[in-house]
């Protein structure tokens, strides 16, 4: 049934997500609340993407419900699709379109009629009015992850999905992201983002789960979770210059392997 | 923040205006779709007598549709599935189907200005004319035959896209 009384804007209820015998996703439970910049980290393979796929509605789970803004995702997935502004790991638009087109096709997918000129203004809003009429492929990275965070947002979602939004990007690119993504939740939205930078999750995040092995084995916020784990031997011995930081955390939860 | 579902002509509409305007962008596969078998059927001019107007014109239209399949749509679907393009206009509020119908109509319209062509150039250079039923039943043909490229055609990612333009499952293992 469909609950719009739910306060949360993103509830995820005991997710099971299996590929054949492999099951990727084991009983993951989290919410989302409104106005809340939720990180969900992991090492790779660790089941981020596959849970946010679900979320996104790409990917259907074995168990598990998965509520948007009030909406099931499985009873009533248009709607929770609708209430979702998302920016894919590798955001890709169909190269023959201008920018200004690839906007214009998007609006039109999420019901809005936007005019040239409001697009133009769109642009202008992120100082891109001057790459409307090329195309998605020839901007920088930092220009393309702009444009992918305005499509994700152009029709005004409770939540913005965002998955690795800064991988690849310079330090001046990833900074003004941050505050792009700090903006969307000061206008109420609520953002939840992937990453492999805990600097970022530090920064931005008001509350993180890390996810190993499918489960998620912490959710807090970042300074809680550093306090909570301080003393723990494998984040001591994780620790490279005594003051123990968000990285030490994770490596001391997840391990020191490297994952492929 | 009120959730909304956009209206399916709307969806369409924007569907449509995209892809008509990567085929226009693609226009260098659209002139050699068209013209290909055109110059075809004019230099085969000379075995119109002998192999008759009908074989001619059914030749050159196969060939028409062969290269539509080559170098028009069926490529671009392809090539949005591997760049994940289609995984993008997934996660929109739009029913699958409607991401595809867009792509075929696309395709549709290519197919009958192939066989448009191959008729003007027929009755233009061969003076090949067929009957009013004759035209309609190769109008159909061309276009049945045209719409099954994208999944027939030996590109296992073509074939892919028209499969899996539903939600991906993953599967229980029980």
């Amino acid at each position: 049934m469909t609950d719009r009384s739910n306060a949360d804007t993103l509830t995820v209820d005991r997710l099971n997500i299996y590929y054949g015998k492999f099951q990727a996703v084991k009983d993951v439970s989290f919410n989302v609340l409104k106005g809340e910049i939720f990180g969900l980290l992991g090492p790779n393979g660790a089941g981020k993407t596959s849970t946010l796929s679900a979320i996104e509605g790409l990917l259907k789970p074995h168990s598990g419900s998965i509520t948007v803004n009030g909406y099931n995702s499985n009873e009533k997935p248009l709607y929770a699709r609708a209430a979702l502004g998302v920016q894919l790991q590798s955001t890709s638009f169909q190269p023959e379109l201008f920018v200004i087109e690839v906007l214009q096709l998007y609006a039109g997918l999420y019901g809005l009629k936007l005019n040239r000129q409001e697009i133009l203004a769109i642009l202008r809003n992120i100082n891109l009015e001057d790459q409307a009429f090329k195309k998605f492929g020839e901007l920088s990275g930092g220009q393309q992850q702009r444009i992918s965070l305005v499509i994700a947002t152009i029709h005004n979602p409770s939540l913005v999905l965002l998955d690795e939004p800064t991988t690849g990007l310079d330090p001046q690119s990833r900074r003004q992201l941050w505050e792009r993504i700090e903006a969307i939740r000061e206008r109420g939205h609520a953002v939840l983002l992937t990453t492999h930078s805990m600097e970022e999750a530090e920064s931005v995040c008001d509350r993180i789960a890390i996810i190993d092995h499918g489960k998620v084995i912490a959710i807090d916020t970042p300074q809680a979770l550093m306090d909570k784990h301080r003393n723990d031997p494998d984040v001591i011995a994780a620790s490279r210059r005594g003051k123990i930081t968000l990285e030490d955390v994770f490596i001391g939860l997840t391990g020191k392997e490297v994952r492929a | 923040m009120e959730t909304f579902i956009p209206k399916t002509s709307t969806v369409l509409n924007s569907l449509l205006r995209a892809d008509f305007t990567t085929q226009w962008r693609n226009r260098r596969s659209v002139v050699l779709t068209l013209v290909v078998p055109v110059i075809i059927l004019i230099s085969w001019k000379g075995l119109v007598k002998t192999l008759g107007g009908p074989f001619a014109l059914s030749n050159s239209i196969t060939i028409g549709l062969v290269a539509t399949g080559l170098m028009g749509y069926t490529n671009a679907i392809a090539r949005d599935r591997d760049k994940g393009i289609f995984q993008r206009l997934r996660v929109a509020p739009v029913a699958p189907w409607s991401i595809m119908a867009s792509r075929i109509f696309v395709q549709l319209v290519m197919i009958i200005s192939v066989t448009t062509a191959v008729f003007i150039a027929g009755v233009e250079y061969d003076g090949i004319t067929l009957s009013p039923a004759g035209y309609a039943c190769t109008y159909f043909t061309a276009i049945m035959g045209g719409l099954v490229s994208p999944a027939s055609r030996p590109c296992a990612e073509a074939r892919g896209n028209v499969h899996r333009s539903g939600a991906g499952r993953a599967k229980d293992p029980k």
